[in-house]
């Protein structure tokens, strides 16, 4: 067994070769919802987690290590990854996929931005009609099915924020008032109003005040793609795997890497096989096997559990595992000002514009997005390739650039639909693997082309309300085909159907009784841009219908 | 433009380590840079910072590099100072030690791009003894005629890679040994500390005072759930 690794809390320990009720992987934005749910439920739990435990000491304000060298993220050796636009190519080595490795997974380094889904992201489809070349489908839940548990999220997870005028109902206010406003939400709101949109407060997984003995946010600016020394950030590191751990009824093993789920002849998972912090390889049984890897580390390792029961991976018997990718459109927008925003204090966003939230058919393409105002550069990168185009890159005018823009610019981002496509995949690479030798990650990935169009007509909005609020230079970063993203969405598709989803409205597999995937994977269609909150939403509905499954005797 | 680089003073006898420690820790950072370069993982290993901390104490102006010659480092300095130039009251590269974050990068995380900046700022000296032919080093041009040199080789990958060391040494953490006395932190206008209060800036600050300016709780009243 492995001992606890330094920083971990104090757990209680399960032997391997006695089946616990729930072995969760990963301890991510769901897996901690889902550790914490279930055993406080009264449930054995054990959770593998990849990464290591992180403490405050960890978190340190370093762009070099933590942005450019990948500290969090791990690099060609721990998830080494491939890119193609199609299938006719032959991946080539790139990085598509930005996402942390460690206790709390991409929730540590988050930017916190928790925008619900609305009632239309879940019937899209039959508002809108079929879109020709897409798997473009209502999801089996409503919004109003899951609000309950977006109420659990904003006062358990910890979401500060305040109604605006677009939000869809809530059941309980907000826990905690907004975060002050910067300059960015100033200006943004500045153009907004002058060009007849509405900002309102964004809502954040940041707190602003005190909230369930944490403390609020100290505006030290590393926020986004940072680890929170103050905990104020509202990851799973932070919340709710603590929480679990202190039922006494969950163990929580780090760097223990899990690459296969065991099934019995009759199709039953059995628990899972993973390589301990030394390399060993262990096996924990289970009653039931939880999967919270996230849209590629999930189907990667139902990919690498397929049997000859289940020869094209577990639970896929429906082809539908890794496919319907969504990676949400992103565009930007650069605005100067007269006057320093000082952007690099606080957290990144704290206005939002929803005004295009819907699709609107007159547009003549699907799709549409929020706006926020931010500055998501740090200093080296801005240094580096932020400058407005045209700007020296070296000497007298270059400094003088740098000195007058990086305290004086604002980003106004768009964050937009992506449509699922069959053709948009996870799939196991045939040559790289990783230093486990397991087949590295391979990203397929093409915009359909009205989810370019989605962020063009966005980011010429962003252009017209940088104007409006008086930048005194604004320009862009052109709109290319995504390569890469932090939202791995729609691998693991949820649907009634099991020819076409992998995933029941339950999270249970459709082929596999006691096995249950609740992560990004899981979404059936993107929402617009912001999805940690619906999955961690998702997350805590997934439990209590595992949880009544097991007091049924249903698992 | 500035005609030379500024005469550094020797760093203080007692900012440096003693010189037994100090031996060890160089051997240290350089055993550990070439095991990580040789695994591939020089880039990626967490504790990368730390190691490098090990070399802040002594990654001072005026210490002597470890990694570049005494001629590498002298021009790989001439090439900062023109990159990121000192004036109008501010730092530039020179002040933040740029080139001794350089030596030490490239000795450890960076370590696979060390032969091509070597190359590099051997082919950079070249080129200055063919446009004065009595100089040693690129770094004895006066500044124009370095301005005029690096004019010729800005589209280069080897000069593309020398801005972006000098970029990351001049504004990168100071524990990586660059970005010296917040020099950086000035070149930004930042104002560097571990937590701040708002107001942060200047719109800010000025809705502060905008007493007509709705709360934020007016953006909207809750909806019951239908």
């Amino acid at each position: 067994m492995n001992a606890p690794a330094q920083g971990t809390p104090a757990q209680r320990t399960y032997r391997e070769d006695e089946a616990v009720d729930f072995v969760v992987v990963g301890s991510g934005a769901a897996g901690g919802v889902l550790a914490r749910e279930l055993a406080c439920a009264g449930h054995g739990v054990v959770v593998l987690e990849q990464g290591p435990w992180r403490g405050a000491t960890d978190f340190r304000h370093d762009e070099l290590g933590i942005h450019l060298l990948g500290a969090y993220s791990g690099g060609p050796g721990d998830f080494p990854q491939t890119f193609r636009t199609s299938e006719r190519e032959v991946a080539r080595a790139q990085q598509a996929i930005w996402s942390a490795r460690g206790v709390g997974g991409s929730s540590v380094h988050y930017t916190a931005n928790f925008w619900r889904f609305r009632p239309v992201d879940f019937r899209e489809r039959s508002l809108l009609g079929p879109i020709a070349g897409t798997g473009f489908a209502d999801w089996p839940i409503t919004y109003e099915e899951l609000e309950p548990y977006y109420t659990k999220v904003d006062w358990d997870i910890g979401v500060s924020g305040a109604p605006g005028p677009f939000d869809p109902p809530r059941s309980r206010p907000y826990p905690v008032p907004p975060l002050p406003v910067k300059s960015s939400g100033v200006l943004l709101e500045r153009g907004a109003h002058a060009v007849g949109l509405h900002a309102q407060p964004a809502p954040m997984a940041i707190l602003s005040r005190p909230h369930n003995g944490r403390a609020p946010c100290m505006a030290c600016g590393y926020c986004m793609g940072y680890g929170c020394e103050f905990g104020a950030k509202s990851s799973t590191l932070a919340t709710m795997i603590p929480e679990a751990l202190a039922t006494g009824r969950c163990e929580l093993r780090t760097e223990s890497v899990v690459h296969r789920v065991e099934t019995d002849p009759a199709g039953r998972a059995t628990g899972v096989v993973y390589w301990d912090r030394a390399g060993v390889e262990r096996q924990q049984r289970a009653r039931a096997v939880v999967l919270a890897g996230n849209g590629a580390e999930t189907p990667r390792l139902l990919f690498l559990s397929a049997s000859p029961r289940h020869p094209h991976g577990l639970a896929n018997g429906s082809g539908m595992v890794g496919t319907h990718l969504m990676f949400n459109g992103y565009a930007s927008a650069w605005g100067a000002f007269e006057h320093p925003l000082n952007e690099y204090k606080g957290p990144q966003v704290t206005r939002i514009v929803h005004d295009y939230y819907d699709t609107d058919p007159k547009r003549g393409f699907y799709g549409g997005g929020g706006i926020d105002g931010r500055f998501s550069p740090g200093a080296i990168e801005f240094a580096l390739g932020g400058l407005p185009p045209g700007a020296p890159t070296w000497g007298r005018g270059y400094a003088r650039a740098v000195h007058e823009l990086y305290t004086r610019t604002v980003e106004f981002a768009s964050h937009t639909t992506s449509l699922p496509l069959p053709t948009n995949t996870i799939t196991l690479d045939p040559t790289l693997k990783d230093r486990w030798g397991r087949p590295a990650v391979r990203v397929t990935y093409t915009d359909h082309p009205d989810d370019l169009q989605t962020m063009r007509f966005l980011q010429a909005r962003t252009v017209d309300m940088l104007h409006a609020a008086g930048a005194t230079r604004v320009w862009t970063t052109p709109v290319k085909p995504s390569e890469g993203t932090a939202h791995l969405l729609g691998t693991c598709r949820m649907g009634d159907d099991p020819r076409t989803s992998v995933v029941d409205r339950y999270h249970r597999a459709h082929e596999v009784r006691n096995l249950f995937i609740c992560d990004g994977s899981s979404l059936v269609t993107s929402g617009r841009g912001q999805p940690t909150m619906t999955i961690q939403a998702l997350a805590f509905r997934a439990a209590d219908h595992i949880a009544r499954f097991a007091r049924a005797g249903e698992v | 433009m500035r005609s030379a680089l500024p005469v550094l003073p020797a760093a203080p006898a007692a900012a440096l380590p003693d010189v037994a420690d100090d031996h060890t820790r160089r051997a240290f950072l350089a055993d550990a840079g070439r095991v990580l370069a040789g695994a591939g993982l020089a880039r990626y290993v967490p504790w990368a910072a730390a190691l490098a901390a090990c070399a802040r104490d002594d990654a001072r102006r005026g210490a002597p590099f470890r990694t570049f010659t005494a001629a590498e480092g002298r021009t790989f300095r001439a090439v900062a100072a023109q990159i990121l130039p000192s004036g109008d009251g501010l730092p530039g590269a020179e002040e933040a030690g740029a080139a001794h974050f350089a030596d030490r990068a490239l000795a450890s995380f960076f370590a696979t791009r060390l032969p091509g900046t070597r190359a590099g700022l051997a082919a950079l000296d070249a080129r200055a003894r063919a446009v004065v032919p009595n100089v040693v080093s690129f770094a004895d041009l006066d500044a124009d005629r370095q301005t005029a040199v690096l004019r010729e080789i800005e589209r280069d990958p080897f000069f593309a890679g020398v801005r972006r060391l000098v970029v990351i040494g001049t504004f990168a953490d100071p524990s990586y040994g660059g970005n010296q006395g917040g020099a950086g932190w000035r070149l930004l206008d930042v104002d560097h500390r571990p937590m701040y209060e708002a107001p942060y800036g200047w719109y800010d600050a000025e809705a502060a005072r905008d007493t007509t300016r709705a709360p934020d709780h007016a953006a909207g009243a809750p909806r019951p759930v239908a």
